[in-house]
Order: C-alpha cells, then sequence, then structure tokens
C-alpha cells in the first residue's frame, strides 16, 4: 500500500515535472518568436525542441542553408514564402497556446534550421538530399544512429516536381497544422501596391513637366519607344515570370550555356543579346539613310559600309542563334524531300 | 523618248499598282491552303469546330432560328443559350457567303466556305494594309510592301490558314479596316469616314472580344495628341462621333450588351471623351477669363482633384474596401499570376514570348520595324503617330502574352513597310540623280557646289538595294516555309515520318468521332474531357457533358472528380449525370503525348477546387506523377488510369516488355486491369481514342425466400393446393 502511494506520488511529480517543462518550451518559444517570426535552431536546440519529448505545441522547420542561399533560388523564393506564413499565423494569434491537447489548438511556431557542420546529421538522418525542405512536427519522434523516425507525410521536400508556389506551401502547412490560415500583408505590403501606383504616377507627371518644352521633340519619342521595343524584344516578363538565370549550365558537359534549347525558353542575356542585335540592325538601316546627308563621300562610304556590315552581322547572328535553338528549322527555297517523293498520284499528302 | 517611256509608265501606274494588290491577294490566299493540299479540306483543331457547327445551324434554320438557337447537345443537362453566348460575327459572315454563292448559282458546301473563309479575309486584311499605309504616309509603295507583309506574316497566318475557322480569321481584318477608317476620318474630319469607322468597329465587335484593343488605343492616341498638343477639331470630330455611334453599335451584340457601360475595358473611352469635353470647355473659359485666372483655376482644381484620390485612395485600401484585382496585381507585379493564379500561368498561350517566339512569327521584321517607327516620329503626322502608338503599346502586350503577337504583327508590318518603302524611295533616288552627285564630287571645293538633295555613292546605293531586296526574299521564304511546315496542322488529323521516310497518315480522332456517329443512340450522352467537347458535338452529332466553352467550373470539376474517382464512385456519379459513354485519348503506344494521361493533374486540380475529397497529393509518390509501379493506390484505381490502360498490359513493345508507355517512358504498373463497371466499345487504330459504355447498375441481390421448398410444399398441402390437386 504504502508502495502504491510512493509509486503514485512519484507519478504526480514526473507529471508536474513534465507539464513545468512543457510549459517552460512553449513559453521560450513564444519569447522567441515575439522578436523573430522564424526561430533559428541549432543542433542543440532542435533536439530540445523539435525531437524530443514533453512538447505541446507544432513546430514547423524550414532546412536551408545561408552559405548556399546565393546559388540557390528555390532557397530565396521559398524562405520569402517561409517568412510569409510564419508572419500569417504570428498576426492571427495561432502562436499563443489555447488547448495544447488538440492539433488545431495547439500553438505553432515556425522555426530555420541552417545547414553546417554541426547539423549536417540531422539533415542526413532526414534523408535529404536537396535543399530546402519543410517539416511539419506535430509531436516528438525517435531517432537512431542513421535516422529519425518521423511521418513523412509531414515533410514537404524539394524536387521531384514540387513546384515553389505560395498557395500550395500555406495549403500544405494549414493541412498538417489542421487551421485555415490565409496570408495576412503587413501594412508596408498592403499599401505597396498604392505606392508604386502614386509612384509611377508622380514620376509620369515629373518627367511631362521636366521636359514640357521637349514634348514634341520626337527623338526623344524615337529614344524612349525605342527603349520600350528593346526591353520588350528581350522577353524579359518572361525572365520575370520564369525565374530566368543570366545564362545556363550544359546538362551533358556542365560548360555554361549562353543560348537555352527550344523556341519557349531563354536566358536572360540571351534575350537582351538577342534584343540588342535587333535593335542593331535596326540602327543600321536608319544610320544608312542618315550618311545621305553627309557632305564628305569618303565619310559616306566609310560609315555606308559600315552600316551594311552592322545589319548583315546582326541578321546573320539573329538568324545563326535561332538555327542553334531550334534544330527543326530549316527553310530552304526547295520543297522539303518527302514533299517530292514520287508523283501526284502516290498520295504523299501533296495530293489536291 | 526618255519622257514618254516615263510618261507611259506614269500612266499605267495605277494599273500596275492593281496588279501587284491582286497578285499580293492571291499570295495571301495561297500561302494559306497548304494545310489543305498537305491534308485535306477540315475544320482545324477544336473552337472552329463549335463555330463550323453553329454556322451549319444558321445556314440551315436561318437567323432568328441560330439567334434564338438553345443548343442541349452541349453542357448536358444544362445546354447552352448560343445566340447570346457567341460573337456572331464569323458565323453571319460565312453564312452570308454562302446564301450570296447559292443566289449566283454556286452550290458550294458551308465546310468549303467554312474551310476558306480565313484565308479570303487575309487577301482583305493585305487591302486593308495597303489602304491603311498609304493613307499614314501617302505613298502607294509603302501601301504595297505593307500589303505584302501583312499578307503573309507567320503570326497572322498561324490564326488563318484554311481550315482555321476562328474568330481571328476575320477579325484581324476588321482591326486593321478600322484603324484605316479612324485615320482617314482624323485626316478629313469628316463625320462620313467616322460614321464608318464605327460600323467597321461594330463587325469588330461583333467578331471578337480582341475589339478592346481598339476601343482603348484610340483613346490613347487621342489623350497623347491633346497632351503634345496636337489637339485639332477633327480630332475631336472624329473620336467623338465614333465613341458615340461605336459604343451604342456595340450595345447591339447580345453578348458585349452592357459591357459597354459596366466593363473595365470601356473605361479609357468613356473617360477620354468626358476629357475632350472638359478640355474644350477649358479652352473656352480660358478664352474668355484670361491666361492668369485659367491658370489659378487649373491649379485648384488639380490639387484638390489628387488630394481627394490620395486620401480616398488609403481610406479605401486600409479599410478593405478597395482591393486589387488579380489582373491589376498581375500589371504591377508580373509574378503575381505565377504565385497566385497557377491555372492562368499554365495555358501555353497565356504564356509570356521570348526573343525567338518574336522572331519566328515576324522573322525580319523586328528589326525592320525600327526604322519604321524613327520615320514615323521624325516626319510625323496624325497617322504615323497613330501607327507609332499602336506599335509600341502593341509591342508591350505581346511581350506579356505570346498569344497577342497577333495584334502585333499588323503594327510591325506597317511599320517596317514605311521603313524599307522610305530607304527604297531615297536610295533609288540616289541611284537616279548620279549624275548630279557625280558632277558634285568631281567639282573642285572652289567651285562651292551645292549637295545635291539626292546623291549617294553608285555602288553603295545598289547594294543597299540588294541588301533590302535580299532581305525581303529571306523574309518570304521563311513565311512560306512556316505556312507550310509548322502552321498547316489540322490537329484532328496528325502526320508521322516512318522509318523509310514515308508519310503516315493518323486519323484515330475522325475514326472515333465517326463510330460513335454510327454506332450510338441519338440521344447517347458522351462523357469526356472539356477539350474534345466541340469536336464530339461537331463530328459525332453527339451530346457532350462539358465543351471548350469552360463556363461552368462546377461541371468541369464534376468531370475531373469523376476521372480521379475509383471505378464504382465514378460509375454511380455517371449514372447519376446520365452519360452512356467515356472518351479518353491515349497516346502511350503512338508517342502522342497529348493525351489524358499527361492532362490528369489539371483535371484533379480543377476537381479539387470543387471536391475537397480529391487531393493532388494523392495522385503523386513524394511529389511525382507515376504510372509504373511506383504510383500511388488512389492513382491506379482512378477511372482515367483503368480505362486508358485497360489491356495495354498485353500489348509487346518493340524491345520493350510488355505494357510499355512510351510517352512516360516507363512500364506501366497495373496490366492485368479487370473492368467492373465499364465495358470498352471502341479503340481507335493507334489506340489515341478509347471508348467505353457505363454498364447499367446491376440487379439487386434475388430476394431470398422466406422458406424452403420443403416447408413450402408444407404450407401448399396445409391449405390443399398440393400438385396433384392442382393437376
Amino acid at each position: 500500500m504504502v508502495r502504491l502511494f510512493l509509486l503514485i506520488c512519484c507519478l504526480g511529480v514526473m507529471i508536474k515535472v513534465q507539464g513545468q517543462e512543457q510549459q517552460t518550451k512553449v513559453e521560450t518559444l513564444l519569447k522567441l518568436s515575439k522578436t523573430n517570426d522564424v526561430i533559428r535552431l541549432t543542433a542543440e536546440s532542435f533536439k530540445k525542441y523539435v525531437v524530443e519529448q514533453s512538447r505541446q505545441y507544432i513546430i514547423i522547420v524550414f532546412f536551408s542553408s545561408r552559405v548556399y542561399k546565393s546559388e540557390c533560388p528555390s532557397c530565396q523564393a521559398l524562405e520569402q514564402i517561409f517568412n510569409e506564413i510564419a508572419y500569417s499565423y504570428k498576426i492571427l494569434g495561432h502562436t499563443k497556446p489555447k488547448d495544447q491537447n488538440e492539433n488545431k489548438a495547439k500553438p505553432v511556431f515556425f522555426a530555420y534550421l541552417d545547414f553546417s557542420q554541426e547539423t549536417q546529421n540531422i539533415y542526413q538522418k532526414f534523408g535529404f538530399y536537396n535543399i530546402p525542405n519543410i517539416y511539419v512536427s506535430t509531436k516528438s519522434f525517435t531517432e537512431d544512429s542513421a535516422s529519425y523516425s518521423i511521418d513523412r507525410s509531414k515533410l514537404w521536400e524539394y524536387g521531384n516536381g514540387r513546384e515553389i508556389i505560395s498557395q500550395k506551401i500555406l495549403d500544405f502547412i494549414n493541412k498538417n497544422t489542421e487551421r485555415d490560415v490565409k496570408i495576412q500583408k503587413s501594412l508596408i505590403e498592403t499599401l505597396l501596391p498604392l505606392a508604386i501606383v502614386f509612384t509611377i504616377l508622380s514620376l509620369i507627371f515629373a518627367l511631362v513637366y521636366f521636359i514640357k518644352n521637349n514634348l514634341n521633340n520626337p527623338k526623344l519619342w524615337w529614344f524612349g519607344c525605342s527603349i520600350i521595343y528593346f526591353i520588350c524584344m528581350a522577353g524579359v516578363v518572361y525572365d520575370i515570370i520564369h525565374s530566368s538565370t543570366l545564362i545556363g549550365v550544359d546538362p551533358e558537359t556542365g560548360e555554361d550555356e549562353f543560348i537555352a534549347a527550344g523556341p519557349r525558353s531563354q536566358y536572360v542575356l540571351e534575350g537582351f543579346a538577342m534584343s540588342f542585335l535587333i535593335s542593331l540592325g535596326g540602327l543600321g538601316l536608319i544610320l544608312l539613310n542618315s550618311t545621305a546627308h553627309y557632305q564628305n563621300s569618303w565619310l559616306m562610304r566609310l560609315v555606308g559600309i559600315f552600316s551594311l556590315l552592322l545589319i548583315y552581322y546582326s541578321i546573320y547572328q539573329i538568324s545563326f542563334a535561332y538555327n542553334y535553338k531550334s534544330s527543326w528549322y530549316t527553310p530552304s527555297f526547295d520543297p522539303p524531300s518527302h514533299y517530292i517523293k514520287g508523283g501526284l498520284i502516290a498520295d504523299q499528302g501533296n495530293s489536291f | 523618248m526618255e519622257s514618254g517611256v516615263k510618261g507611259l509608265l506614269e500612266n499605267w501606274s495605277p494599273v500596275f499598282r492593281i496588279i501587284i494588290l491582286a497578285m499580293i491577294c492571291i499570295l495571301s490566299v495561297l500561302i494559306r491552303v497548304f494545310s489543305v493540299i498537305r491534308f485535306e479540306s477540315i475544320i482545324h483543331e477544336f473552337d472552329p469546330w463549335f463555330n463550323f457547327r453553329t454556322t451549319k445551324y444558321l445556314t440551315e434554320r436561318g437567323v432568328y432560328a441560330f439567334w434564338d438557337w438553345f443548343d442541349a447537345e452541349s453542357w448536358f443537362p444544362l445546354g447552352r443559350a448560343v445566340g447570346g453566348t457567341i460573337y456572331p460575327g464569323i458565323m453571319l459572315t460565312a453564312g452570308l457567303i454562302h446564301s450570296s454563292l447559292h443566289t449566283l448559282g454556286f452550290p458550294i458546301d458551308i465546310r468549303n466556305v467554312c474551310v476558306f473563309l480565313a484565308p479570303g479575309f487575309a487577301a482583305l486584311t493585305s487591302l486593308a494594309g495597303y489602304f491603311l499605309t498609304k493613307e499614314v504616309t501617302g505613298r502607294s509603295e509603302a501601301g504595297l510592301y505593307a500589303a505584302l507583309f501583312v499578307g503573309i506574316v507567320p503570326s497572322y497566318i498561324s490564326r488563318s490558314v484554311a481550315g482555321s475557322y476562328d474568330n481571328e480569321g476575320v477579325a484581324i481584318f476588321a482591326l486593321v479596316f478600322t484603324f484605316y477608317l479612324y485615320i482617314k476620318s482624323v485626316n478629313t474630319g469628316s463625320l462620313l469616314w467616322s460614321a464608318a469607322a464605327s460600323l467597321s468597329f461594330f463587325y469588330m465587335v461583333a467578331a471578337w472580344g480582341g475589339y478592346a484593343f481598339i476601343i482603348n488605343i484610340i483613346p490613347i492616341f487621342v489623350v497623347g495628341s491633346v497632351l503634345i498638343g496636337k489637339f485639332t477639331t477633327n480630332l475631336y470630330v472624329s473620336y467623338c462621333s465614333f465613341y458615340i455611334l461605336g459604343s451604342l453599335l456595340a450595345m447591339q451584340i447580345p453578348f458585349v450588351g452592357t459591357q459597354v457601360v459596366t466593363s473595365s475595358e470601356h473605361l479609357a473611352s468613356h473617360a477620354v471623351f468626358v476629357f475632350l469635353q472638359i478640355y474644350v470647355l477649358g479652352d473656352w473659359i480660358k478664352e474668355r477669363a484670361g491666361e492668369a485666372k485659367f491658370k489659378f483655376l487649373i491649379r485648384f482644381l488639380v490639387t484638390g482633384a489628387v488630394s481627394v484620390v490620395v486620401i480616398a485612395s488609403l481610406y479605401m485600401t486600409l479599410s478593405g474596401k478597395m482591393k486589387w484585382s488579380g489582373r491589376s496585381m498581375s500589371l504591377l507585379d508580373p509574378t503575381y499570376a505565377k504565385k497566385f493564379i497557377p491555372i492562368i500561368a499554365s495555358v501555353s498561350e497565356h504564356q509570356p514570348t521570348t526573343w525567338s517566339s518574336f522572331f519566328f512569327d515576324l522573322h525580319f521584321l523586328t528589326v525592320f520595324a525600327p526604322v519604321g517607327l524613327y520615320f514615323c516620329l521624325m516626319e510625323h503626322n496624325p497617322g504615323k503617330l497613330f501607327i507609332a502608338g499602336y506599335g509600341v503599346l502593341a509591342v508591350y502586350f505581346a511581350c506579356v502574352m505570346v498569344r497577342l503577337l497577333l495584334v502585333l504583327a499588323p503594327a510591325v508590318c506597317i511599320l517596317s513597310a514605311i521603313g524599307l518603302s522610305e530607304t527604297l524611295h531615297r536610295f533609288t533616288r540616289h541611284i537616279k540623280n548620279y549624275k548630279e552627285w557625280a558632277s558634285y564630287i568631281s567639282s573642285k571645293p572652289s567651285d562651292k557646289k551645292t549637295k545635291p538633295e539626292y546623291g549617294y555613292p553608285l555602288e553603295l546605293a545598289l547594294v543597299v538595294i540588294g541588301l533590302i531586296g535580299f532581305m525581303s526574299v529571306y523574309y518570304i521564304n521563311h513565311c512560306v516555309w512556316v505556312a507550310a511546315e509548322a502552321y498547316s496542322s489540322p490537329t484532328v488529323i496528325m502526320a508521322s515520318k516512318g522509318y523509310d521516310g514515308e508519310r503516315r497518315i493518323i486519323d484515330d480522332y475522325r475514326e472515333a468521332y465517326y463510330w460513335l456517329r454510327m454506332n450510338t443512340a441519338q440521344d447517347a450522352r458522351i462523357m469526356s474531357w472539356w477539350d474534345y467537347g466541340y469536336q464530339i458535338t461537331g463530328f459525332s452529332n453527339r451530346t457532350v457533358m462539358v465543351d471548350n466553352n469552360t463556363w461552368n467550373n462546377t461541371h468541369i470539376a464534376t468531370m475531373g472528380m469523376i476521372f480521379g474517382s475509383n471505378e464504382e464512385v465514378a460509375a454511380k456519379n455517371l449514372r447519376k449525370i446520365d452519360a452512356n459513354y467515356v472518351l479518353v485519348i491515349f497516346g502511350g503506344l503512338s508517342y502522342y503525348s497529348g493525351d489524358d494521361i499527361n492532362k490528369f493533374l489539371w483535371m484533379i486540380r480543377i476537381a479539387a477546387g470543387v471536391f475537397p475529397q480529391i487531393k493532388e497529393e494523392d495522385y503523386l509518390n513524394r511529389g511525382q506523377y507515376r504510372i509504373d509501379s511506383g504510383m500511388t493506390e488512389t492513382m491506379k484505381n482512378s477511372l482515367m488510369y483503368r480505362l486508358c490502360y485497360y489491356r495495354f498490359g498485353e500489348v509487346q513493345g518493340y524491345n520493350r516488355g510488355s505494357g510499355y508507355d512510351v510517352v512516360r517512358n516507363a512500364e506501366i504498373g497495373e496490366k492485368n486491369i479487370k473492368l467492373r463497371q465499364f465495358s470498352e466499345v471502341f479503340t481507335s487504330e493507334h489506340w489515341i481514342v478509347r471508348i467505353y459504355k457505363v454498364l447499367p447498375e446491376e440487379n439487386r441481390d434475388t430476394i431470398k425466400p422466406k422458406s424452403t421448398y420443403a416447408s413450402r410444399n408444407k404450407e401448399m398441402k396445409e391449405v390443399g393446393l398440393t400438385k396433384v390437386n392442382l393437376s
């Protein structure tokens, strides 16, 4: 009887201690998340707050690398989205403890684990081959020397055709935290579109005001129009939307590649170089027309020849680059061989 | 003698011009009939099939029946009120041509009218291009160049080959012709031309939703002209009459109707109309009140208006009353659509344009256009300014969306024509005045001879003309090649090359559609993904659940849900919506990558938006879309997978194991599919189209007798009804 009493007392003390520990963990994380939406974890704090038991909260860990960030556009894109989601959760009060027994009422914290020598082991135990990744840890898990026993459905791994789309990441996190949080924008973000519109309008008015005496200057108009033409021909919108890189890498040789294969893709430098060549050809023709006003016949000849070379060079290079991109592009003055195979009566697709 | 020849040529020049124009028109038509020569006279792709079907209805039943037509064969069971949901321009045009030809005694089939309508209109667009350029430059040779460029530019060919019976085929003519008539009205200040421009605009509204481009670019041109001090009474008269008449006429098209007042697409036209009235009123006040008072008034009004706008915008944004639409956000931030509206980003026509797309669709015109822009701005008149503005705006729109290259093409053609013809005009004058030039350069500086206006080294002038000739020929060569090889495939019929180089026609679609027409009940309902809806109703004359009109997302999502569900759930739902057959497209045997398995994830995404039980991740194995042994259970059990790969495990590939999907490059994970709720009724020659019948629901379990035979016999005996007694 006494033994049983002692056992109950011990259990009571243990539960009390565990409860206090849980409380301390939540309080610490809450305190940390007050200053930063995303808490920075070390190998030690990862073990304490993510792996070990005694927790009544959800912690979402973002696995990435500060060192390789500049070489990893996906890490940059996902980090931005992750920070937005963390801010939204915090602003809507999801970091505050409500009911720690239900997942949908547990406080949610967002953390970041940087890849380093110290944390390398954790990455290996997760079995990561790529960064960035996200893990939604709703409960503690066990570990052995080689791996963690985690629920892989709560893991968002980059690669395997996964796209970094804000809404999809949010849906993934919402699903695992059992909430329906919408992205919340900060005051600055809310006012940003308006600020952009007003800035553009102000700039236009300022421009009109400063050049009001030159509004009828055709050269100014031509310069402006040519800039727009140059930028549009370079496929700038394509570059922005598809986050094109300056140049690419040949997947077979690993060497730098300046022209992307296929007509529906391009690198930033490639687009600008081709647009420059297109503009160069146009400029050559304009220069050619203007040489007629020169008084000196030799200068006229010199600039004339230069303009002709400019035009020829531009059209040759553009045609060459296009041929390189699209191997099937083979226009010729003769009909393709399969057109003239056999007479009309033998239907080769050319009969009337 | 020389003057005699020159005089004769000058007298005959209008005849030459007409002959050249006629030849350009013939070329514009002929370059577009490669599709008929290489394949056959057939309606292409998807949307043209709906246009063709409605045109057929119009010619058979008349205009009023067409206007009131409720099409019960599409969107079953909802149907579609056709008259009020289409741009009827193309149908009415084809119907009119058909009836005129019949009246004249040419018994031409409506299909051929539809097939050759777009090439015919391309010739008209060439003429419109000629007139617009001539009006702008005042020179016929520039017009001829423009006619040639417009007639054969690949971007326009892509939408107007024979068989491409779509709105754009007639709308580009209406676009260019409206611009011509409007410029004419600005140049003359004539109400008549303005009214003609409004009528042409009316035709454009009837033909294509792209009319919004006209109703925005003309107001921009008017505001621009006022801002740079080019306001004239002609401009005022032409715009006001065009705006009023054009808006009223646009409202007559049921599909547009009151959108003229409510849609933001028309906002610029209203705002500019009001602005013009205020501007004229301001002029009048300025005249009466004097410069100083007027300046004060303007400052006061502008400051007040700006303050009100800023405060109101801030208040509405912060209070959440003003929200930025997806479209507005996309303009400010090009990555917005990718982040938040992935379905927009997924459509290939909505992709932004790369430099190579510009080059493929416009070729050397991209090089010539800046020259035309230069001449338009340096030696400007209202027409040239309009063309320059049109070019710059269109190049921006085309940069954002590859589909809008079509709108850019006429602008680039006209700018290029202006640039090249101006260059040719100057250099031919240089050659003509060579003697003056020779005497000038041989003169001593002491002679102080002035340089002739047209004088240039002969050899260089000849090289310049040769180079322009070479580039023009090369451009024509490119256009012909593109027309023949890239833009002439009807999509319904495909061609492939065998190992021996022989051309093989893959005609699975028509084979299957014909089977449906001949082997199913007249009122049979066919379920398929929406891409094939127009073709099924057009070819097979059978009712479909969804089609390319895509107006009801829930209905489309239901189809996605059915394809994503297991056989039992799918069959239950199919019976609920009264579908009799299911049609799927499968390319795994014949290298046809545009099949339903490749579109399947989009079906799931669309379905997931309406049916929460459908989840994309259930069809992905660790984020990977797989059809091999690594696929998920949900994928394996989905109706789409089972119908596409049914009996595919029996197919032994060349040098490969059985059931090898050549599109996905994988051996399928489930080779022994047994269908429980469907039976295969048709599979086309290359397995591209597969049709299944939805089996009727199984009989309910037989009602068990309450008693056995023995006890029943006993009961019968008790009441005296034994076999013996009965007999």
